[in-house]
């Protein structure tokens, strides 16, 4: 670890910042379980106004329902086929941290 | 005097300053230093340029036409962008304390923006070689743990300068001059060129000494880092490659691979190198397909990119700096302590992951849009493929393991006031960058072909729409995996890369190479000790005055005997020859 991290690594009050009362919400179980639905909704309405603003230049794969949807599939199946594949690669490439034995990365 | 100011490379302004660095004792005068310096290049670069005379700076030298100055439309944005990030790189590192770092900052800034700015390739190649000798203390201010990475990021960025060197000296017989403007493939040196700027610019297995070095350097050297070589590298692909074919394929591999790759590291800043190599493939598939629109959009993102990875590596800097890890598995529930670097963080998130009105929202879809034009829809699913990608490693992972995510009970002060400031100013940009209303067109006016670029507008309701789309689909999948408990942990651990060949089974090579040699040398050693002493001893055996010659027949008759073979040989010699 360098000397500037070192100097620096400082304990706060052990009190929250005033600030941090912005982003509360996001620990309560409510924000936590309905966090989903934010997601689900925002795909409807796009999807729904897809119907006002259709593709003027659609891709081959743009045509049916897919007029509509087609972007939330292909980030839904991307984001989820990235996600998915962690677990795999993390088995076959993962490996002790100082495997390479030049000491680690920044750490505590 | 004042004559000569437009023919000297902006560069220069920020080079002196960094070696006055070296020299000043006082803190705040190497402060002032690295903060005038880009300021006063910015002015240099507003001051010099001329539509109708972008050349300047021209000398021969041992009969090689040297162009030092070449402040055109493609340059100058990469000119005025180095300078803001130069700016914020002084802002950010106002409370370290190091020479090395603040006159090493300083030059490497200079040496990237001189590259940019240079009109030929020998002084390409200096600029270029500056770059590499300059930064990689940066690498090693990050303490004894770094010293092998920087070691390894010398050796490539070396290698990329001799590869670059030597192809424009294939290229400079072949074309009878040094120019550097389009240079493409099919001329001699074109290839190596091309490999030499491919090390610069991450291309797939090329690209290891970006999360090998950058996640190793100080806290304020990975921002440094993050800006330059790379977008110089994209800057001369733009310059001398515009339009190859090949790189749209290149460019589509960098997008894809480092999306995989970041979402198994723990080390939030080596997740940021890696969401690095992949805007570097959004650039480099842009430069690929080279039209007008694709080139103005590389030039944007090259703009916005800066500024929002800057952003990203200085919130996890500042987390870096107050917690002493940047390991997500360490993390969580920072918001508590640091909001301010928690919203910069979002910010930068948002960016990157092209939410509109946030910076990449107008660059990024200007390249998507122009590989649609070009009927390339394989090309422009896996682009939308590996943006989907960015949302997952820089639109989600890093501010919700860092920020968000579980408590881990950290409680520390928020980020000092100069960083605060220095991500301020960025979120600044990437905010009024993708301002519909008067924002996106101030960078539009900067790109190369302005006229072109007013021409495309970002802010349709169906591009709204299809974007948004994405990413809540992303946000979708990610909330969903969580709730299902398939998103994986994150976990300690060394993730291995394409580097595993050389820093394993290449350095066991090597050692092993290394230990037969020295096993060798000692066995030649023995060896030509032992046959000399051997030979020595016959000969003295033979013919010293207690040798047989001298034990039937008198010294004398040897002495004679010894005279009629030396005549006999050169009789033989003069004769014979």
């Amino acid at each position: 670890m360098s000397d500037d991290v070192k100097l620096n690594v400082q304990s706060g009050s052990g009190e929250n910042h005033p600030l941090a009362k912005l982003f509360m919400w996001t620990d309560t179980p409510g924000a936590k379980k309905n966090f989903i639905w934010i997601s689900v909704a925002g795909l409807i309405i796009t999807a729904a106004l897809m119907v006002i603003y259709p593709n003027k230049h659609p891709a081959p794969w743009e045509v049916g329902p897919m007029k509509l949807i087609a972007y939330g599939v292909i980030g839904g199946f991307a984001y989820t086929f990235v996600v998915l594949s962690a677990k795999p690669l993390f088995n076959m490439l993962s490996r002790p941290e100082n495997y390479y034995g030049e000491g680690d990365d920044h750490d505590v | 005097m004042f004559d000569l100011l437009p023919h000297i490379n902006p560069a220069f302004a920020i080079i002196i300053a960094g070696i006055l660095c070296i020299f000043s004792p006082s803190h705040f005068v190497r402060k002032a230093l690295m903060i005038a310096a880009p300021i006063i290049a910015g002015i240099m670069i507003f001051q010099t340029y001329d539509p109708n005379d972008t050349l300047r700076g021209q000398f021969n030298f041992a009969g090689i036409d040297f162009t030092t100055v070449r402040i055109d439309r493609l340059s100058m944005i990469w000119g005025y962008v180095f300078c803001l990030a130069g700016l914020i790189n002084g802002i950010f590192a106002f409370h370290e304390k190091c020479k090395i770092s603040d006159s090493c900052a300083l030059i490497y800034t200079g040496a990237g923006l001189g590259a940019v700015f240079a009109g030929d390739l020998i002084t390409l190649f200096m600029f270029w070689e500056l770059t590499a000798v300059s930064s990689v203390f940066l690498v090693w201010r990050g303490g004894p743990a770094a010293y092998a990475a920087g070691m390894r990021y010398l050796g490539w960025h070396v290698l990329s300068g001799v590869l670059l060197l030597a192809g424009a000296i294939m290229y400079g017989r072949y074309a009878g001059n040094y120019d550097f403007n389009n240079i493409g493939l099919d001329v001699p040196g074109g290839w190596i060129m091309l490999l030499g700027i491919g090390i610069k610019a991450g291309f797939p297995l090329l690209h290891t000494w970006i999360q090998d070095a950058y996640p190793k350097a100080s806290v304020t050297g990975t921002v440094v880092l993050a800006t330059f070589s790379t977008k110089m590298a994209i800057y001369a692909l733009a310059r001398g490659y515009a339009g190859t074919e090949i790189l749209i394929y290149i460019g589509v591999i960098m997008t894809l691979f480092p999306v995989f790759f970041a979402v198994i590291e723990n080390d939030l800043r080596k997740v940021l190198a890696y969401s690095l190599n992949n805007q570097l493939g959004f650039m480099v598939v842009g430069v690929g397909v080279g039209s007008a629109m694709a080139l103005n959009g590389v030039a944007g993102q090259v703009v916005v990119h800066i500024i929002f990875k800057s952003l990203l590596f200085m919130s996890m800097g500042a987390v870096l700096h107050r917690i002493g890890t940047a390991k997500a598995s360490e993390l969580g529930g920072l918001f508590r302590s640091m909001p301010i670097t928690a919203i910069m963080c979002l910010i930068g998130a948002a960016s990157i992951a092209a939410f509109p009105l946030f910076a990449a929202f107008v660059t990024k879809s200007m390249i998507i849009a122009s590989v649609f034009e070009n009927h390339n829809y394989i090309v422009f699913l896996l682009l939308l493929f590996a943006s989907a990608g960015v949302m997952e490693h820089s639109g989600i992972k890093v501010p919700f393991f860092a920020f968000f995510s579980h408590d881990s009970g950290r409680r520390v002060k928020e980020a000092p006031t100069n960083m605060l400031l220095a991500m301020g100013i960025a979120a600044a940009f990437c905010l009024v960058l993708a301002w519909p209303f008067g924002g996106y067109q101030m960078l539009f006016a900067l790109m190369p072909e302005p006229e072109v670029a007013m021409e495309y507008i970002p802010y349709t309701g169906n591009h709204i729409l299809t974007q948004l789309q994405l990413l809540f689909a992303a946000m979708f999948a990610f909330a969903l995996l969580k709730k299902l408990g398939v998103y994986p942990d994150e976990k300690r651990a060394q993730i291995l890369d394409i580097d595993y060949l050389w820093r394993k089974p290449g350095l066991a090579i090597a050692k092993w190479s290394d230990g037969m040699m020295t096993r060798y040398e000692a066995y030649q050693t023995r060896f030509v000790k032992n046959t000399a002493g051997k030979i020595g001893t016959r000969l003295y055996q033979v013919f010293s005055p207690a040798g047989s010659f001298s034990e039937d027949a008198p010294s004398g008759l040897a002495a004679l005997m010894t005279a009629g073979i030396l005549a006999l040989a050169l009789f033989l010699v003069y004769f014979i020859r």
